[in-house]
C-alpha cells in the first residue's frame, strides 16, 4: 500500500509557530498602522539590519498594540521580522497562543529569547515594565515603571547582542485610564474607551491618536556576568534614555491628533 | 574504540531493549554483545547470547554475568517507562533495578568502563512557562507521586555511581517519546487513532524519536562512552496540525480542557481522544534540546515528519490486518 507524501511543514511555518516572515494579520495592522494611529519613525537607522537584537520598549493600554505596531512598522520600514516575548499565561487561553505564535510572539522564557537572538539571528522585542505598564493608574502616564530584575539586560548580554531602546508616544492616549480598581490585589485600570463604549467595544476599540516612536542608538554590554548588581546597575540605564526619550516627546507634541 | 567492545544490554524483553541488541549486534566494533530478560516469565525473542537474569533484587548474580563475560559496557534499557502502550505510573520506572544494576557496575571485580542507561523526557515539565525547547539542565524536582520522581531518583542514583566511580562513564540517555518500527508511546499512540484526535484552540509544538534513532543513540552512546545526561530526540520539532497532515487520513476537533472526564467512555467506544496524562501535551507542547549529544557526535538520521510517517505507515500495515480478522 503505498502511502501519501505531505508537505514538509516547515514550508509554511518555523519553529516558533510563526507562519511567515510577514505580518499575517497585514489587512488589519496596515490600516490601523497607517490610517488610524498614522505611526512615524525616528531613529530606524538604529535597529540594526543583520543580526540579532533585543528591543525594548514602554508598554501601555488596556490591549496593547504596541507590539503589534512596533512587529508591523519594522517589517515594513526596515524589512525585518520582530518576534516578540508574552506572557505565558496567553497560552493557555485556546486559539489565543496558537493566533500569538503565528504573528510571531513566544513564551516569555530565556532560553527562548536565547535561541531568536543568538542562534537565529532575529530582533526580539520585550517589555521589562510586563503587565505593570498597562494597569498603572493615569497619574503615572508615560512614566516607565520599574523594569522588573533586569533579566532583559541579561538575556541581552548572554547572547552578545545590542539592547536598542524604543520610546511610543501616543499609545497611552489610545486608551486614557479614567480610574483603577483593585480586584483581590490586582490593580485593574478603567479606561474611558470602556466607559464610552462599553467593556467589550472599549477593550479593543482604540481613539486615533497619533503615534510617535523613536528607536534610540543601541547600548551594547560586555557580558554575561552574574552580578545582580550590575544587572540592575545597566536596566536602570536603559529605562532613564527612554524615559529622557517619552519626556522629549510629550514635551515637543503638539496635540494628541497631530503627535 | 580502538579495543573491540564487550557488551550486555538489559531489559531486552522491552521493544527498546530489543531494538538496542540488534544494533549493537550490527556493530564491527563489537566483540560481543549479550541480552538480558530480566523479568522471569517474560517472553522475548531469544536468539543468541540472550538469556534470562534478573538483575533485582539481587544484584550478585548480574555482577557473576559480567565478570564470567568479561564485559566492559552495560546498556540498561529498563529505567524508562515500557512506552509500548498505556499510562505511565510510578510504579513502571524501574528504580530498584537501576540501583541493582548500579551496584553491580560499581563492583570492582567487574571491570565496567561504561554504563548507559535509558531515561526519559517525561522528566520534563509540561507547561505553558516552558521553553520551546529544554535542555539537559531544565529538569525539575517533581512531585514525589508523579512518575517522574522516580526517574529523578534513579537518574540521582546513577549521578553518585559516577561520582563514586570516576573510573567508569556512566552515561544517561533522555528519550523523547518514541514512534516507529513497532514502537510507540503515548503520543504516537494518540497519531495511531482514525481519524486523529485535534486539540481545540492549540497547536503545539510536540517531538518524536524514532526507534532507529533511539537504537543508534544508545549504541554511540555505548561506543563512544559517554558520560553525563544527554536529550536524544529525531531532529526538529514539528506542531500538532501539520504532524496531524502528515500522520492521519483526517482529523477530529477534541476539547482539551475537560477531555479527562469523557476519554474514558470515548476510549470504550473506539472514538478519538486525548488520554489525560497526554492532555497538558496537546496544550502546550514539548520538545527537548538535543544541542549536548550533536556537538559529542550523534546526528539523527530522522526528522519529524519521517517519525508521523511511520505512524502513518504503522496505521496502514495494520488496517488489512484488522479486516482479515
Amino acid at each position: 500500500m503505498s502511502v501519501a507524501r505531505h508537505e514538509s511543514p516547515s514550508a509554511v511555518e518555523d519553529r516558533w509557530g510563526r507562519t511567515s516572515e510577514g505580518h499575517p494579520e497585514d489587512g488589519f495592522f496596515a490600516a490601523a498602522y497607517r490610517s488610524w494611529f498614522r505611526v512615524e519613525w525616528e531613529g530606524l537607522e538604529n535597529i540594526p539590519e543583520d543580526g540579532g537584537a533585543l528591543l525594548v520598549s514602554n508598554h501601555s493600554g488596556m490591549m496593547p498594540v504596541d507590539g503589534g505596531l512596533i512587529q508591523h512598522g519594522i517589517q515594513v520600514e526596515r524589512g525585518r521580522a520582530v518576534y516578540m516575548l508574552a506572557h505565558h499565561g496567553f497560552f493557555r487561553i485556546p486559539f489565543m497562543g496558537r493566533t500569538l505564535n503565528r504573528i510571531g510572539s513566544v513564551v516569555a522564557h530565556p532560553d527562548n529569547a536565547h535561541r531568536l537572538l543568538a542562534e537565529d539571528g532575529r530582533l526580539v522585542l520585550v517589555f521589562p515594565e510586563g503587565a505593570k505598564g498597562p494597569v498603572k493608574p493615569a497619574s503615572e502616564r508615560y512614566r516607565l515603571q520599574r523594569f522588573g530584575r533586569g533579566g532583559f539586560v541579561e538575556t541581552a548580554m548572554r547572547a552578545g547582542v545590542p539592547i536598542v531602546p524604543i520610546a511610543l508616544m501616543g499609545t497611552e492616549d489610545s486608551t486614557p485610564t479614567a480610574a483603577q480598581l483593585n480586584l483581590g490585589g490586582q490593580a485593574m485600570p478603567i479606561t474611558w474607551n470602556s466607559l464610552l463604549l462599553g467593556p467589550v467595544l472599549g477593550a479593543v476599540a482604540h481613539l486615533p491618536v497619533k503615534i510617535r516612536a523613536r528607536a534610540l542608538p543601541p547600548i551594547e554590554f560586555e557580558g554575561p556576568s552574574d552580578s545582580r548588581s550590575l544587572l540592575m546597575d545597566r536596566a536602570e540605564l536603559v529605562r532613564g534614555r527612554m524615559q529622557d526619550a517619552l519626556d522629549d516627546l510629550y514635551r515637543n507634541r503638539r496635540s494628541l491628533w497631530e503627535g | 574504540m580502538s579495543t573491540p567492545r564487550r557488551i550486555v544490554v538489559t531489559d531486552v524483553q522491552h521493544p527498546i531493549g530489543r531494538h538496542v541488541l540488534d544494533a549493537l549486534r550490527d556493530t564491527s566494533a563489537v566483540e560481543f554483545v549479550g541480552g538480558l530478560v530480566t523479568r522471569a516469565g517474560r517472553r522475548a525473542d531469544k536468539g543468541p547470547d540472550v538469556e534470562t537474569l534478573p538483575i533485582a533484587p539481587d544484584h550478585r548474580p548480574f555482577a557473576a554475568y559480567l565478570r564470567e563475560h568479561r564485559i566492559d559496557t552495560v546498556v540498561q534499557c529498563g529505567l524508562a517507562p515500557d512506552r509500548s502502550g498505556g499510562r505511565v505510573g510510578p510504579e513502571d520506572v524501574d528504580v530498584i533495578g537501576t540501583m541493582c544494576a548500579g551496584a553491580a557496575v560499581g563492583n570492582a571485580d567487574a571491570g565496567i568502563r561504561s554504563w548507559v542507561t535509558l531515561s526519559s523526557s517525561s522528566i520534563y515539565p509540561i507547561d505553558s512557562h516552558a521553553s520551546l525547547l529544554q535542555r539537559e539542565e531544565d529538569a525539575r524536582a517533581p512531585d514525589p507521586e508523579a512518575p517522574q520522581a522516580a526517574l529523578a531518583e534513579a537518574e540521582d542514583y546513577a549521578r553518585d555511581v559516577a561520582i563514586r566511580h570516576p573510573h567508569i562513564n556512566v552515561g544517561v540517555l533522555r528519550l523523547q517519546q518514541l514512534a516507529g518500527r513497532g514502537l510507540s508511546g503515548s503520543l504516537a499512540a494518540v497519531f495511531e487513532q482514525d481519524p486523529v484526535p485535534s486539540p481545540i484552540g492549540f497547536d503545539p509544538a510536540i517531538q518524536l524519536l524514532h526507534a532507529d534513532d533511539a537504537a543508534a543513540a544508545v549504541t554511540f552512546a555505548a561506543l563512544h562512552e559517554l558520560a553525563g545526561v544527554y536529550n536524544v530526540a529525531s531532529t526538529g520539532q514539528i506542531r500538532w496540525d501539520a504532524a496531524m497532515r502528515v500522520a492521519g487520513d483526517r482529523g477530529a476537533p477534541v476539547f482539551p480542557v475537560g477531555a479527562w472526564a469523557f476519554a474514558p467512555l470515548m476510549e470504550r467506544l473506539r472514538l478519538p481522544h486525548l488520554p489525560d496524562d497526554i492532555v497538558p501535551l496537546a496544550r502546550f507542547g514539548q520538545a527537548i534540546d538535543t544541542t549536548k549529544i550533536e556537538r559529542a557526535g550523534f546526528r539523527p538520521k530522522h526528522d519529524q515528519t519521517d517519525c508521523f510517517d511511520a505512524i502513518r505507515a504503522g496505521r496502514a500495515r495494520a488496517r488489512p490486518a484488522r479486516s482479515a480478522r
